[in-house]
């Protein structure tokens, strides 16, 4: 082998480790998950090849159709609550002397494991000795206590709260970071001009911040899609499936009711949908960046 | 020759140790643990028996070493803390030699499944060495196009357990009639205890009462049902839904979104235990739980059958049973066999039910719980029909959608209809893939 041929082949050899990592554990399973969607596997025995019949199954399923709206509340409650509370957080202990330890305060949920996070929750919401209607009968709104794991869509909203309260710490790091970062001297002119807090905000600090925004709102939208854990901890999706969101949906049919080919279905949908709105709001938001 | 240990000593002493560690399969380092606790041990073969109930490991590994003794082939239990994760590991080795020589499993529709795939060894010849001790029900729940393909795990049969204090200071004895059974109901609320124990708490416990109220009105509608030969939309289904929607509405029940069977501080047990609810309907492997959280079988607990809601039906019972299944690719699948024959011998069944508590499916072994053998007794006696419990009795992909709309029936109650023409709707679809 000549000198300039090895030489052409070395940038592959480098890559070649990390190729046939991702070919092995990513980009093989991912195209059999595909493959198992086009068949009617039960995990069992051997399966046929059915065409796009699991696709079709999904959207006469209600309840697929209960598991994509929940999955929609899911998105935004995380984006409105997680998000917009933690960008409020931010600007709070920006401006005050105990952020410091405030910010540990926050942030201690974080280091909690989503399953245990789903266990404290399930205790706070339990209907009967539960703190939070224990809280309510003392406080005199006996009234609004209720089994807040069982009605849907509350059910579905009292999760997003106990997943909004593990996850605002690592979003109010994120906003607090972004707020340190944004240099001085636009901020000092627009309150020479006269500028109010609010509209300081508005036309000034937001617009400077929307590099970590881009981040923060990216990083919660694909957790709200591809939540399990505390959903499966708290109720298993139920009951009578509805507080499933399409993850939970995908790995009960998979894996409970052994649809292994019809949860294949919903594992490619759900991929999808990540992956296009994931490309358009990146490609959205950075365009936007570039301007600023 | 220098006796001091040189580096490369070391290192060839760790790879044999290595070496050994790779080779050897765990039940065989699991038995030379065991080396010098008994010759007959030492010698014997220990299988794998892989299953999803953690909290038997000690009661599996006593009977396995018993059997080891015995017979020369034991086991040792491989537990998987999660049913969902369990279900996959024997689905996904269950045609490879890396599949456990023995695993437990659910009877019924969910074992037509793996005899149909190839999974479950033929043990038809064990049985019929041992027929006479068991019963046929049993044996026809493991039983497909002839050939039986388990041996009987354990065996619970589903009763009412009663608080016997609660019973005695509302001046009540276990009923015989439903009129009596109703007076029962009445007489507790007014006393200020729930009457009956339910939840929906991991969805199954949705059946327990349909199933109940179902076959207590009509058991043969509840085989045809099961058996995809009538309806859930038909006047019988109707009706005991109905029947079960008014004992709700009465308030007869405990809040199904606020009582759990496992732990916690909201756990069936310790209702029970402080006598807030005077009854349960349950298997009867369920009195370890109560035995557990402080109650006496006998003193301060009982059991008894629930009264024929239709007098003129025969006396039944349901039953659940999970079998010990052989793998039928196993890499020791003539030891497991052996190992299984030993289990549902006298002596094995005894070992088992010394250790567990259990009933034994086997006659000519005694319960150690006064409750449980005076229970044999009955059902024996008054020669009980014994049916199939519905988690098993029915295709599986009409239990995981009925026992939802069961949940939904117990939490919001109203019209039973809508509830039984969605479950019908998928029974539908899932015996015509089935015929």
């Amino acid at each position: 082998m000549t000198a300039s041929r090895l030489g052409r082949l070395t940038p592959y050899l480098y890559l070649a480790p990390m190729v046939g990592l991702v070919g092995v554990f990513l980009l093989y399973p991912a195209a059999d998950t595909v493959w198992i969607s086009l068949t009617n596997s039960t995990g069992l025995g051997k399966a046929s090849y059915v065409g796009l019949e699991n696709y079709s199954n999904l959207f006469k399923d209600p309840a697929f159709t209960t598991s994509f709206v929940n999955t929609l509340y899911w998105v935004a409650g995380v984006l409105v609550l997680q998000v917009g509370l933690g960008l409020a957080l931010a600007l709070i202990l920006s401006s005050t002397a105990l952020a410091r330890v405030l910010k540990g305060v926050f942030y201690l949920p974080a280091t909690i494991s989503a399953a245990a996070t789903g266990v404290i929750w399930y205790f706070v919401f339990n209907p009967d000795l539960g703190l939070l209607n224990s809280g309510l009968r003392l406080l005199g709104l006996g009234g609004l206590a209720q089994s807040w794991l069982v009605n849907p869509p509350t059910n579905t909203f009292a999760m997003i709260a106990a997943f909004t309260w593990q996850g605002l710490g690592p979003t109010m790091l994120l906003f607090l970071v972004g707020l340190q970062n944004i240099p001085k001297e636009p901020i000092e002119a627009a309150l020479v001009d006269g500028a109010s807090p609010l509209r300081l905000f508005w036309h000034v600090t937001l617009p400077l911040l929307r590099p970590m925004t881009a981040v923060v709102v990216g990083i919660s939208l694909i957790n709200s899609f591809k939540v399990f854990d505390l959903i499966w901890v708290m109720t298993q999706g139920g009951p009578y499936r509805s507080s499933e969101t399409l993850a939970v949906t995908m790995y009960r049919e998979s894996f409970v009711s052994f649809h292994v080919g019809y949860g294949a279905a919903i594992a490619v949908l759900l991929t999808a949908i990540v992956l296009v709105v994931a490309v358009f709001y990146l490609r959205a938001m950075f365009r936007r960046v570039e301007v600023y | 020759m220098s006796s001091e240990l040189t580096r490369n000593d070391f290192l060839k002493l760790g790879g044999a140790a290595a070496a050994s560690a790779a080779l050897f399969p765990r039940s065989a380092l699991a038995g030379l643990e065991r080396l010098g606790a008994s010759e007959a041990l030492t010698a014997a073969k220990m299988l794998k028996l892989a299953n999803d109930k953690v909290t038997w490991k000690a009661w599996f590994n006593t009977a396995g070493q018993a059997a080891a003794k015995a017979v020369g082939v034991g086991w040792d239990a491989v537990e998987y803390s999660d049913t969902t994760s369990y279900q996959a590991a024997i689905r996904t080795s269950g045609r490879t030699s890396k599949v456990p020589d023995l695993y437990s499993w659910w009877s019924g529709w969910l074992m037509k499944e793996i005899v149909d795939a190839d999974y479950a060894a033929d043990v038809t010849s064990i049985w019929n060495k041992n027929a006479a001790h068991y019963s046929k029900g049993v044996r026809d729940a493991f039983t497909f196009r002839g050939k039986t393909y388990g041996a009987p795990l354990y065996i619970g049969y589903w009763v009412l357990l009663y608080n016997k204090h609660v019973f005695k200071d509302a001046n009540l004895s276990p009923p015989t009639t439903w009129a009596q059974f109703t007076k029962a109901l009445a007489t507790l609320k007014a006393n200020g205890v729930t009457p009956l124990g339910a939840t929906i708490d991991g969805r199954w416990p949705g059946f327990i009462y349909f199933e109940e109220f179902l076959l207590r009105s009509n058991p043969g509608l509840y085989a045809r049902l099961m058996a995809g030969k009538a309806k859930y939309t038909d006047a019988g289904v109707v009706s005991a839904m109905k029947l079960w929607g008014g004992l709700i509405e009465k308030g007869y029940f405990t809040d199904p979104a606020s009582v759990t069977l496992g732990t916690g501080a909201s756990n069936f047990t310790s209702y029970f235990k402080q006598g807030k609810v005077a009854m349960v309907q349950i298997g009867t492997w369920f009195e370890p739980s109560l035995v557990s959280g402080g109650l006496k079988p006998g003193t301060d607990f009982g059991s008894f059958i629930m009264p024929n809601i239709n007098p003129r039906a025969p006396k039944v019972v349901i039953f659940e049973s999970g079998p010990l299944v052989v793998a039928e690719h196993g890499a020791n699948k003539a030891d497991a066999l052996k190992a299984l024959d030993y289990f549902m011998s006298r002596k094995g069944q005894a070992t088992w039910v010394k250790a567990t508590g259990f009933v034994s499916p086997r006659n000519d072994v005694p319960s150690s719980s006064p409750v449980d053998r005076q229970l044999g007794a009955t059902i024996q006696k008054g020669g009980y029909k014994q049916f199939n419990r519905y988690w098993e009795a029915t295709p599986h992909d009409i239990v995981e959608v009925a026992v939802d709309q069961f949940d939904k029936f117990m939490l919001k109650g109203g019209d039973p209809v809508p509830i039984l023409k969605t479950i019908q709707k998928q029974a539908d679809k899932t015996w015509r893939s089935i015929k």
